[in-house]
């Protein structure tokens, strides 16, 4: 379960908290979608949550893990071992090739099986892929082989920050429907922050931020 | 131009890049000039330049050169002609009427010459009537108190003054005391006018055309040796500075192709806005020529200042190896900054050409997208220079065609690392373990490092390979001149007396004189000693190959042995007769029996039996001293004291001792030369890594997203850097070797005329290696403890 309660964020120079005392809660395996017009706070919601920063005030809470207390080491060694993540832009590894890129996490972690690797390339339509370089995929393709690393290493948790905001909407379909379905398999939570009110659709629950609180859809 | 102004604001690096480097070449080259420049003024070590001038006014035979002829050219503004009378005659002491063998005498008008340091002799100023004569110490312990008279029998004045700074041979005086009432001009003309000082082109053309047709102006063949190893100075100076212009080139390039690569978005946008490409890149390309005039003026001050700091340690080596004096010129600023300026606008607008070009592809839509045949081109490159580089090594026979198969082999060598690096790194990165991803992410994008730093690479590369090909040659040297040393200094003692010893030693020490001659070969100098029949002295004699001289047909005068300067300056091998005129005009052709190797001696010389040049022999008196039972070495100190007095004993440790130090600091300047363009790689690397680093700092914000320490991140990145370093310093290797071998084999064969055996030792170019690569890290510490540690989710967004 990853829990906030009472967040608040701001930041020098602004007048008012970017999260003000914001709550949210999402049990394990549950997906959850947070919408909001730009500057809302969406990305600074996930900063917070991935361990990047720091909130002013409030907890973060996943299971029995405090984020909002961990010093820097414990942060890196929590996003290594319970943190998936999925970029707008795919932030692949572009030294690495597919397969190099999926594993990474997992080797990262110390879990690495291949044949749970493999299992998520053929589940993604990459499996024909996996030894090509990175810079040689179309977006949609890299898009899925973000989703493969993001849940290599069997995170609790994937954290997705606009991740269609680059493919137009057939691959954005098809990119959305594979993240979901398999965290959903795996028994992953996610929270994905978008614009697309069709990827927001396919979570559990879908959110609103405005004015640095979350409001339910 | 605006914006270029204002991109300079906000990437400040890339133009103080640019900027350093071209400050850095224009301040090599403006060192390498004056040095050279100074070089070709050098003077013989003895303060006394004029004894052999570079440049001489000198009858053409028709008439005799006068003293109206003289005093015309002086008038005409030639201060710097002193006249001399080289009176080669017999001189007899005036009481025994004997003759002192290989003296001669010359006047010089002593007026006319420009300094004189604190050592020089001081002349007799005219209005001090009082006659003197000069000599070297040895030489005044031999005249002693006794009156010398010339063949017309009339007396010299009597020596009053020593000076050490004379040649041993040579008595010297003032051409006023030298003409008498029997002396006459008529009867000993004027022998030439000695120019006292350097004589620029410019002033050499003004001479010529002053000179009245009976004279000529004739480059003295005096100083042959001298002004051969001042060429070979020049070339190995040269041959630093076309290294460190070769790196620097390299850097230049590098830096403007970061400082585009910047700019590139920027000057993108511009293009969308309607500026035309031309417009763009002639932007950038004065731009480039505004910092390259400003760069380069600051490298020329600053490579005076360091040709004035280095200018000691240059007159060390000359006074150590050549056995001259560096001179540094007056600098002439506005000629200076002509050729600096000249050369920095050729090369910037040679060198910008392709950065250009590739900008102007890229504004052009044409650049990106399309694979671009880079690996084909490399390909082909290399294996172009690799010829030529075999090509020029087979054929090389003269020191410039070995400088430039030199260039070619470290241009092929950047040209197959390039190639093969990539091969290398994969092949790495094979065998790093599945649980390590940090470090297999090290290796991979360390692949991608090298390509984004390519040309900063290869500078290091060449910086690297010329350090390991100088580290190994001077070692090599240093192992070669060691064990010559070791064999030629045999005795345990030796002594250098000012008269002959003639008093027979006492029982249990044993004395051998080593006479020293000169004689003429083919027009050429030659150095000729005595080598006592005696196996101790024959064994010690390195011949190479070994065997091949008949000892007994040596000691009977027959044979003779040449050292490698004087077989290899006049292809000259083992059976061919070796005709030489010795001082006293007579004629011996003995047969070469043998080579031997004779490290650190620029001279052609001959070792021969002592009674072929007796007649002939310098008043110069060495011996090699063996003592035992029943002779103690108080003993032999005792006798040495009363039949060689004023005699100075060296012991043979001593001995070796102060020839290693003198060795040593004959590559003083070299070694320093060669640190400063390691580290001036090593600068550029930083620089180009830390731009790059901007470039890379998403890549690396998303290891951090992922888990990753910013520790480990550092040691990752330190680790990318290390292996670029390490990989580049592996194919280094095989290079700087090929190039000793050719420094040896080839320049130092053609320049020096002697090469000896290649000597790796694996300890020392291990750390030559390390070393380089530890310099390369301690700079590359720097962008790499800069790394940010800071997480930004928005900064993963630029990927």
């Amino acid at each position: 379960m990853l829990t906030l309660h009472s967040v608040t964020k701001q930041f020098p120079h602004q007048p008012h908290p970017i999260l003000n005392r914001l709550d949210f809660s999402l049990p394990q395996g549950h997906s959850a979608s947070i919408q909001g017009p730009s500057g809302s706070g969406k990305s600074t919601l996930l900063t917070l949550i991935a361990g990047f920063d720091k909130p002013d005030s409030g907890v973060i809470r996943l299971n029995e893990l405090m984020l909002s207390d961990m010093d820097e080491h414990a942060a890196d060694k929590f996003r290594r071992q319970h943190l998936g993540m999925v970029f707008q832009a795919y932030n692949l590894l572009d030294c690495f090739n597919v397969w190099d890129n999926v594993t990474f996490t997992a080797r990262l972690k110390g879990n690495f099986t291949p044949n749970y690797a493999t299992e998520l390339l053929g589940k993604l339509g990459l499996s024909d892929l996996r030894l090509r370089p990175v810079a040689e995929l179309s977006g949609g393709e890299q898009q899925r082989v973000a989703i493969a690393r993001a849940l290599c290493h069997k995170p609790t948790l994937v954290l997705a920050d606009e991740p269609t905001g680059n493919l137009d909407e057939e691959t954005a379909a098809q990119v959305s429907r594979h993240l979901f379905t398999l965290c959903n398999q795996t028994h992953t939570s996610l929270v994905v922050v978008t614009h697309n009110q069709s990827v927001a659709q396919l979570a559990t629950k879908q959110w609103q931020l405005l004015h640095g609180q979350l409001v339910a859809k | 131009m605006l914006t270029c102004v204002a991109l300079n604001r906000k990437h400040p690096w890339t133009s103080i890049l640019v900027f350093v480097a071209i400050v850095i070449a224009s301040s090599g080259l403006v060192m390498v000039h004056l040095i050279n420049q100074g070089a070709s003024e050098q003077w013989p070590d003895n303060n006394a330049a004029w004894i052999a001038p570079k440049w001489t006014v000198e009858s053409s035979g028709k008439l005799p050169l006068t003293r109206e002829d003289y005093a015309h050219l002086r008038r005409a503004g030639f201060h710097e002609l002193a006249a001399f009378v080289h009176y080669t005659g017999p001189l007899y002491f005036e009481h025994t009427g004997s003759t002192p063998s290989g003296l001669s005498l010359l006047a010089v008008d002593t007026a006319a010459l420009p300094w004189k340091p604190a050592s020089f002799p001081v002349f007799s100023p005219l209005s001090e009537k009082s006659a003197r004569i000069w000599a070297h110490p040895q030489t005044a312990r031999l005249i002693e108190e006794q009156s010398l008279l010339t063949d017309d029998a009339a007396p010299l004045p009597v020596l009053e003054v020593s000076a050490a700074s004379l040649p041993k041979h040579m008595l010297v005086m003032d051409i006023a005391d030298f003409f008498t009432a029997s002396r006459t001009t008529e009867k000993y003309p004027l022998t030439g006018l000695a120019v006292t000082s350097s004589l620029p082109e410019s002033r050499q053309r003004a001479l010529r055309n002053l000179l009245p047709t009976h004279l000529q102006l004739k480059r003295s063949s005096t100083i042959e040796s001298g002004g051969t190893l001042g060429d070979s100075f020049k070339l190995s100076l040269w041959a630093l500075g076309v290294l460190m212009m070769v790196v620097c080139m390299f850097i230049v390039v590098n830096a403007l192709h970061l400082m585009l690569r910047f700019r590139l978005y920027t000057l993108l946008k511009l293009r969308q806005l309607g500026i035309g490409v031309t417009t763009l890149s002639t932007s950038v390309t004065l731009e480039m020529l505004f910092l390259g005039l400003t760069a380069s003026s600051v490298g020329m001050v600053l490579g005076i200042l360091l040709t004035q700091q280095l200018a000691p340690g240059i007159n060390q080596t000359f006074t150590n190896v050549l056995e001259t004096k560096f001179i540094l010129l007056p600098i002439n600023p506005w000629q200076l900054m002509s050729i600096t300026w000249a050369a920095t606008a050729l090369v910037i607008t040679a060198i910008t050409y392709v950065p250009i070009r590739q900008l102007q592809r890229n504004l052009t839509g044409r650049g990106p997208g399309r694979q671009r045949p880079a690996d084909r081109w490399l390909k082909g490159a290399t294996v172009l220079l690799c010829s030529s580089a075999l090509l020029t090594t087979i054929l090389a026979k003269s020191p410039a065609w070995a400088l430039i198969s030199i260039a070619l082999t470290l241009l092929a060598g950047t040209g197959v690392m390039l190639l093969f690096m990539p091969h290398l790194l994969k092949l790495c990165a094979q065998f790093i373990p599945a649980g390590w991803p940090l470090a297999h992410w090290s290796i991979a994008s360390t692949l991608q490092l090298s390509k984004q730093t390519r040309l900063a690479v290869c500078a290091f590369f060449i910086a690297l390979t010329a350090n390991i090909g100088m580290t190994v040659m001077v070692d090599s040297f240093r192992q070669a001149t060691d064990s010559w040393l070791q064999a030629r200094i045999i005795a345990p003692f030796y002594l250098a007396a000012p008269l002959p010893v003639t008093e027979p030693p006492p029982a249990g020490i044993s004395l051998f004189e080593r006479l020293q001659a000169s004689a003429i070969h083919r027009g050429h100098s030659v150095e000729l000693r005595s080598l006592p029949a005696d196996s101790r002295f024959q064994s010690s004699v390195q011949i190479e190959p070994d065997g091949g001289v008949d000892w007994p047909r040596f000691d009977t005068g027959e044979q003779a042995v040449i050292n490698q300067q004087l077989a290899f300056r006049f292809h000259l091998s083992a059976g061919d007769s070796l005709p030489m005129q010795l001082n006293d005009g007579t004629h011996i052709s003995p047969v070469i029996g043998g080579i031997y190797v004779d490290y650190g001696n620029p001279n052609s010389q001959v070792l021969l039996n002592a009674r072929l040049i007796e007649s002939s022999r310098d008043p110069v008196y060495r011996y090699a001293i063996w003592y035992g039972t029943p002779a103690t070495l108080n003993d032999l100190t005792e006798w040495l004291n009363h039949a060689a007095p004023g005699g100075e004993l060296f012991d043979s440790e001593a001995l070796r001792k102060l020839s290693m130090e003198e060795f040593e600091r004959t590559f003083v300047v070299t070694n320093h030369l060669n640190i400063i363009t390691l580290a001036v790689a090593g600068l550029s690397f930083m620089i180009s890594v830390a731009l790059l680093g901007q470039q890379t700092s998403a890549q690396l914000s998303l290891l951090r997203s992922l888990g990753v320490s910013t520790l480990k991140l550092r040691l990752s990145v330190l680790i990318q850097y290390g292996t670029l370093c390490l990989f580049a310093a592996l194919m280094a290797m095989p290079f700087g070797l090929l190039l000793c071998w050719l420094l040896i084999n080839k320049v130092n064969r053609y320049a020096f005329h002697w090469i000896y055996p290649v000597s790796v030792d694996s300890a020392l170019l291990m750390q030559a290696i390390l070393t380089s690569i530890g310099i390369m890290l301690m700079v590359l510490c720097i962008p790499a403890a800069r790394l940010n540690g800071r997480l930004d989710l928005r900064n993963t967004r630029v990927l």
